[in-house]
């Protein structure tokens, strides 16, 4: 009885261990994000045409297209800013129509504009839509988002007196305040410089290790394959091209781009 | 944390609202804009109607709230404008918040601000046109009217700010609308302003509530279709 004691014990441990790593497996191959059939019209044009997609937890889909082609209108619509004319939208497995607000919880979004009070403080940015998402030590998250993005210092500063990059770095702690498992990103290395993209680097890695997954919509091939686990691209309303990134050349990326987008080079 | 102070601090309406209130307090925008434009309408009546002791209990109740309702149309231009800039609307709509929380936060922070005009107002209105300052008659009648004013007010506000010439389309799609309420203000703030008897006064007060709870419900269920695109 005592020799087997310490294999029990090894035993235990070993299965504990392995019940933890099975919880993070399964956690991490949680769908995010699951579109379908997403369709979309504004006026005679189709932006959208059955278009379809999933993202897993802790991935990042970098999503390429040219102007126009409904990069803007997809986010706009998983974040339920606009309606499809048909498709679904599944975010954690739930419906967004059935569950808007529990789906509205669970997403971040940055998007073109900065979406803030411009007559506002940052600070007082902050807290308002802090308070909206109920979140908890409001105070204590703040500090951890902006330091975190190098603007703590400017906090008491109006957002309408800022330049545009720092605007958008106050954008992305609004979007990461609620500590969202789903964030939703349109260029947002647009009106970034070097160092606050490096920063974008960084939080975007941050974020795919504390399993939140990350739809990346940007022009720039070099941010699409360096930040994505999967590169995609949008075209006539479709998700015309997909590929992991680590089994892809920018240059490979960079001629399907073009090939698809029916632009020259 | 006190479940009240929590139940406070995180309430959408009241976050709204204080969020209005500070932005009020400090840019001053709408209130100076929309409390001078009031007093002038009533000083601007006083020269063109002259009125005497005999005919100023016929007239100085529409004037009054003629003043307050256009007064108002001005402020509703501006209660959507702080959300159009920046886009910080849709930030607004990206929140876990129901449409209605939204649209009541709006509801309360311009009924407060009405109400602020009104009291700077009236004073000086029951001085120009020779009646008593004090009225406590008139306040029912105000709290009410300003209230519907302010529910259908909001409302319009939105729908004007997805079109383009919403100067032009606020006054259009709202004085239509508020015309029951302003009937009914006016003909129970004549009692109350000239002494006569309250049960005058309080057989408008429930027409008034009823269209301040319809304003309420409608608006706030048409507020969720017109903010979606």
């Amino acid at each position: 009885m005592f020799i087997l004691a310490p294999y029990t014990t090894v035993l235990v441990l070993m299965s504990d261990k392995l019940k933890t790593h099975l919880v993070q497996i399964e956690q991490h191959n949680t769908t995010a994000l699951e579109v379908a059939d997403l369709t979309k019209s504004f006026g005679r044009s189709r932006v959208l045409n059955g278009l379809n997609l999933s993202i897993d937890s802790g991935e990042v889909l970098s999503v390429l297209g040219s102007n126009g082609s409904g990069k803007t209108t997809l986010i706009n619509i998983i974040s339920m800013l606009t309606k499809p004319d048909r498709g679904t939208v599944h975010v954690l497995r739930k419906s967004v129509d059935k569950n808007p607000n529990q789906a509205r919880n669970s997403i971040g979004v940055v998007g073109h504009t900065p979406m803030l009070y411009s007559g506002m403080s940052a600070l007082d940015n902050l807290t308002f839509f802090g308070r909206m998402f109920h979140v908890d030590n409001l105070g204590d998250r703040i500090s951890e988002t902006t330091y975190k993005l190098g603007v703590t210092d400017i906090l008491d500063r109006k957002i309408g007196d800022m330049s545009h990059g720092m605007q958008k770095r106050f954008a992305i702690a609004r979007a990461l305040l609620h500590e969202p498992e789903l964030l939703l990103m349109d260029e947002p290395e647009s009106g970034l410089d070097q160092s606050a993209v490096a920063l974008l680097r960084e939080l975007i890695n941050d974020l795919k290790d504390s399993n939140c997954a990350v739809l990346l919509v940007t022009h720039s091939f070099d941010q699409a394959v360096k930040l994505g686990d999967r590169v995609a691209i949008l075209s006539k309303g479709k998700i015309a091209y997909e590929e992991v990134t680590k089994s892809v050349e920018i240059a490979e990326i960079r001629e399907k781009y073009f090939k698809y987008s029916g632009k020259f080079k | 944390m006190n479940p009240i102070i929590s139940w406070i601090k995180f309430n959408p309406c009241l976050a709204i609202f204080w969020k209005d209130v500070m932005y009020e307090i400090r840019s001053r925008d709408t209130l100076v804009s929309v409390l001078v434009f009031s007093l002038l309408v009533i000083v601007v009546f006083n020269f063109g109607i002259s009125p005497n002791p005999k005919n100023v209990g016929m007239f100085a109740p529409g004037i009054l709230w003629i003043a307050f309702i256009f007064g108002g149309v001005l402020g509703f231009t501006r209660t959507f404008a702080i959300e159009k800039e920046n886009n910080a609307l849709d930030g607004l709509l990206l929140t876990p918040v129901s449409r209605d929380a939204i649209y009541l936060g709006k509801v309360l922070s311009t009924f407060t601000f009405m109400l602020v005009v009104e009291i700077i107002t009236f004073p000086i209105f029951a001085v120009i046109y020779n009646l008593p300052i004090l009225s406590p008659g008139f306040i029912p009648v105000a709290l009410l009217s300003t209230l519907g004013i302010s529910a259908a007010g909001t409302l319009f506000s939105a729908m004007a700010m997805k079109t383009k010439a919403r100067e032009v389309m606020l006054p259009l799609l709202f004085l239509p609308v508020i015309v029951p309420v302003l009937v009914a203000s006016i003909e129970a703030s004549t009692p109350a302003l000239i002494g006569g008897p309250w049960s005058d006064v309080s057989m408008w007060l429930p027409i008034i509530a009823v269209f301040d709870v319809v304003f309420l419900i409608v608006c706030s269920i048409g507020f969720s279709y017109i903010i979606q695109d």
